[in-house]
Formats: structure tokens, C-alpha cells, sequence
């Protein structure tokens, strides 16, 4: 098969089923319940199952289609899902943590075996990370939902902005090592495959990075986000580690940020496995398959795409918010 | 370089957590996997009723709380005869992993006399902590 048919096969899969599942469930004004929040109740009588499998469809895409982008699923859940599934912001967050932990756990094992993700510059970071982001996830839960809803749409066009203006460098001049780094020996060396050659490295800016961190941490709790947006442009052009470092830590990071996260939602009843286990079974089977697409594929159609949807996501979360749409 | 100076170490480090990850992560997932089949052919009675728990899902979670009889908390571990509480016990398994890591790193950074990173991975784990016990329960 030929690189524009798998092109073809992935967006035309992505568009069919995400009209199909989204007509799904086009609630019924009529048997629909208002709540004093504005978001619709209980009311769907669709068959118990049919969310959970479709969520499991709709994830597996995703989980192409994010990798294909080379943008992590876990940003793209929580905006689509709260934006086009009837589930309630609380759970879709939780399951959002979730999603992002599952992937992140799984893959740290062989990033660490690599070299690809350096413990002494994660442990700093992630513990600042993490303790933001209970903060972050305790006031996620305790806001009205319009609120939540008003400053996800306002997040995501900016991560948006994020997405389309920061440039990556794979190897950042870094020309002095600053005293914190020297102290906790945050630097190394790692294989690059591409070249056959030991990378060296260190890291500079270590004050102001642990300072976004705390912003990072808050945001990926309050929203349930994950948060490798954020963590790859810090990682490598604020402290300068080489991309792939960055890449690879950023993901580590993520699975000790979200664990914290999540046990917040987790005591205050938010994570449901009726929701969570079809949508991490869903992602993490799709970005198999996303791994041997992206082979196949250049990235940069797919990625427009994903950009755009993942713009208007943000725009239709905002107009939610607003009471506008 | 001068950062090179820990590079064996915080290989050992590495391997040794990427190890026990590995470990967690396939215990973590058959466990998961295994419950939510349970659940969902209702193979065990569950707590709040499958049909119950997708009718209550558009609500805030304090709305599901107030709505069903689903245990606030720690309150699930006297429930765990119950396939819903069981599969809810999977995804808690897997957000303990990363505490059962750092537990192990933790020692082996003492072995190694790194007090800094023994500290901030002793910080870490009263983080986990105060998430999991201590600050988070309630609305």
C-alpha cells in the first residue's frame, strides 16, 4: 500500500467514524434533563454499552491519529471527548489523567533503558510538577463547570498557539552549566542511533524551568491534560536538552504528574472505569498501530489536522462555556 | 564533561527502574483487564448497577456521588467482592505504581549515599501521599 492511501485510510476512518459516533449521541432535547449548570442530565436511553464502545473506537483513532501528528492523545482527549461525548467534565478529566498515565507508564520502561529519559533531570521537575498539580486538579474539581469549560477552550487555543509557533532544536547550545544543575548532576551523555555517536549534554536554567513546572503541574491537574506540550518546549529550550532527551523525559515527568492528579479524582469518585479502562484499552491499541503508520506517513498533513480540530475543539469548549454553543 | 560524573550511577538508577516499571505495568494491566471483564459480564454483583453508573454519567462527580451508593474515598477497599469496586481497584493499582517505583529508588538512592536525590525522592513519595490519604477527599 502506498503512502497516500494510508493517508486516505486514516482520515477518511477518522472523519467516518467520528460522525458516526458523535450522531450517536445527539441528545434528545425531549428526554434530555437541564441541570442547574446548564449541562445536559440523565435522560440518553441508549443501550448501557454503547459509550463505552464507542469510546473505545473513538480513542483507537485517536491514538492513530496523535501519533501519526506526533501530538500526545491525552491533550486531544479531554477537549473532543467533554466537547461531543455526554459525559460530565469531572469524569472526562479523570479519564483524560488516565489515558495520559497509561501511555506514559508503559512507555517510560524502555525510554529509561535508552537513556532517553535521564531520572536526575525528571525527579526535580516532576516533583514540583506533581505538587501543583493537586492544587491544579482540587480546584479543576470544585469550580462550576462552565468555568472549567471556559478555561479549557481558552488553554487549548493557546496550546494551540504553543503548537504552531515554538520551534524544537535537537541539540541546544548550552555553553554554561548553571550551579543548581552541576549540584543535582542533571547532564549525560546518550546514543544517537541516527549518527552512531555519543551525545554529550547538560542543562542551564534550571530556577526558571522548575518555576514553569509549578505552572505545567497545575494545568495538567486542573484539566486533566497531558501535558507533553508544555514539557517538551521546557525540557529542551528553557533548560536545553537535546530533543530526544526532552521528548523522552517529558514523558516520564507526565506519568508521576499524573499519578497525583489522578488520585485526587480518584478519592473524589471522578475516575470511572466504564469510562477509563475502553479509553486507555483504545488509545493505547491505537498508537500501536500509529507507531506503524507514522512509518508509512509524513506527519505533516495528518498534523495540520489534528491542529485544526484540536483549535476548534477549543473554540467549541469556550462557545460551551459561554452558553453560546 | 563535567556532568558526565554521575553518568554510571544514574545508569544503574535507570535500569533499575525501568525494571520494576516494567514489572508494575504488565501486573497492572492483566489486573485491569481481568476486573473490567468482570465487571462488565457482571461475573460479580457490583455496587452500583452498570446501567445505573451510564445514566449518571453526564452528571459532576459530586452529583454521582449524591446520586449512587458508590463508596467515597478509601471506602472501596470493604467493597472489593463487587466487579465494579474490582475494576476500580485496577486503575487505583495502576496510579500506586509510580509510588511502589519511587519506594524502591528511594533505598537505592540511600545505598548510594545521594542524599539530594534521596530527599527529593523522599519528598516525592509525601506527595503520592498527601494525594492518595491526606488532602484530596472531599468536594
Amino acid at each position: 500500500m502506498n503512502i497516500s492511501r494510508y493517508k486516505f485510510l486514516v482520515i477518511f476512518f477518522l472523519a467516518a467514524s467520528s460522525a458516526g459516533i458523535f450522531s450517536l449521541f445527539a441528545v434528545d432535547p425531549a428526554s434530555a434533563t437541564e441541570l442547574t449548570n446548564g449541562e445536559v442530565g440523565p435522560g440518553t436511553d441508549k443501550a448501557w454499552w454503547v459509550l463505552p464502545l464507542s469510546l473505545f473506537i473513538f480513542t483507537f483513532i485517536l491514538g492513530i491519529v496523535a501519533i501519526a501528528a506526533g501530538i500526545g492523545g491525552g491533550v486531544l482527549f479531554v477537549p473532543i471527548v467533554s466537547g461531543f461525548f455526554p459525559i460530565g467534565i469531572d469524569f472526562v478529566r479523570g479519564a483524560g489523567l488516565m489515558v495520559a498515565l497509561a501511555g506514559a507508564i508503559s512507555a517510560s520502561p524502555a525510554l529509561l533503558k535508552k537513556g532517553l529519559a535521564n531520572l536526575r533531570l525528571a525527579i526535580p521537575m516532576a516533583l514540583i510538577a506533581s505538587a501543583s498539580s493537586i492544587v491544579g486538579a482540587k480546584i479543576g474539581l470544585s469550580l462550576p463547570a462552565h468555568l472549567v469549560q471556559i478555561f479549557l477552550g481558552i488553554i487549548i487555543v493557546g496550546i494551540v498557539a504553543i503548537l504552531l509557533i515554538a520551534k524544537k532544536s535537537e541539540f541546544p547550545q548550552v555553553t554554561k552549566e548553571d550551579t543548581l544543575a552541576t549540584k543535582l548532576g542533571i547532564g549525560g551523555t546518550y546514543f544517537e542511533e541516527s549518527t552512531g555517536a555519543s551525545v554529550p549534554w547538560r542543562v542551564h536554567r534550571v530556577v526558571l524551568a522548575m518555576f514553569l513546572f509549578v505552572i505545567i503541574g497545575f494545568l495538567a491537574g486542573m484539566f486533566g491534560l497531558g501535558a507533553g506540550w508544555a514539557n517538551v518546549p521546557v525540557l529542551n529550550l528553557v533548560l536545553g536538552a537535546p530533543l530526544k532527551i526532552a521528548v523522552g523525559t517529558s514523558i516520564f515527568i507526565l506519568s508521576l504528574t499524573d499519578t497525583t492528579a489522578a488520585w485526587v479524582y480518584l478519592n473524589n469518585s471522578a475516575i470511572i472505569p466504564l469510562i477509563v479502562v475502553p479509553s486507555m484499552a483504545g488509545m493505547m491499541l491505537g498508537t500501536r498501530i500509529g507507531v506503524k503508520v507514522l512509518e508509512k506517513t509524513k506527519p505533516g498533513l495528518i498534523k495540520w489536522g489534528v491542529i485544526v480540530l484540536l483549535g476548534l475543539t477549543g473554540i467549541r469548549s469556550l462557545l460551551k462555556g459561554l452558553g453560546i454553543w | 564533561m563535567k556532568s558526565n560524573f554521575d553518568n554510571q550511577k544514574g545508569h544503574d538508577e535507570r535500569v533499575l527502574y525501568a525494571k520494576i516499571l516494567r514489572l508494575f505495568v504488565a501486573i497492572g494491566f492483566v489486573f485491569l483487564g481481568v476486573s473490567f471483564l468482570a465487571y462488565i459480564f457482571e461475573l460479580l454483583p457490583n455496587v452500583v448497577p452498570i446501567e445505573k453508573t451510564a445514566e449518571l454519567l453526564t452528571l459532576r462527580a459530586s452529583e454521582y456521588v449524591a446520586q449512587s451508593s458508590v463508596p467515597v474515598g478509601w471506602d472501596w477497599i470493604h467493597h472489593l467482592g463487587h466487579g465494579d469496586i474490582l475494576s476500580f481497584a485496577g486503575i487505583v493499582f495502576l496510579a500506586m505504581i509510580s509510588f511502589f517505583t519511587y519506594s524502591i529508588i528511594f533505598f537505592s538512592y540511600i545505598k548510594s549515599k545521594n542524599y539530594i536525590f534521596t530527599t527529593l525522592v523522599f519528598i516525592q513519595l509525601l506527595i503520592f501521599l498527601a494525594a492518595a490519604f491526606g488532602v484530596s477527599t472531599g468536594h
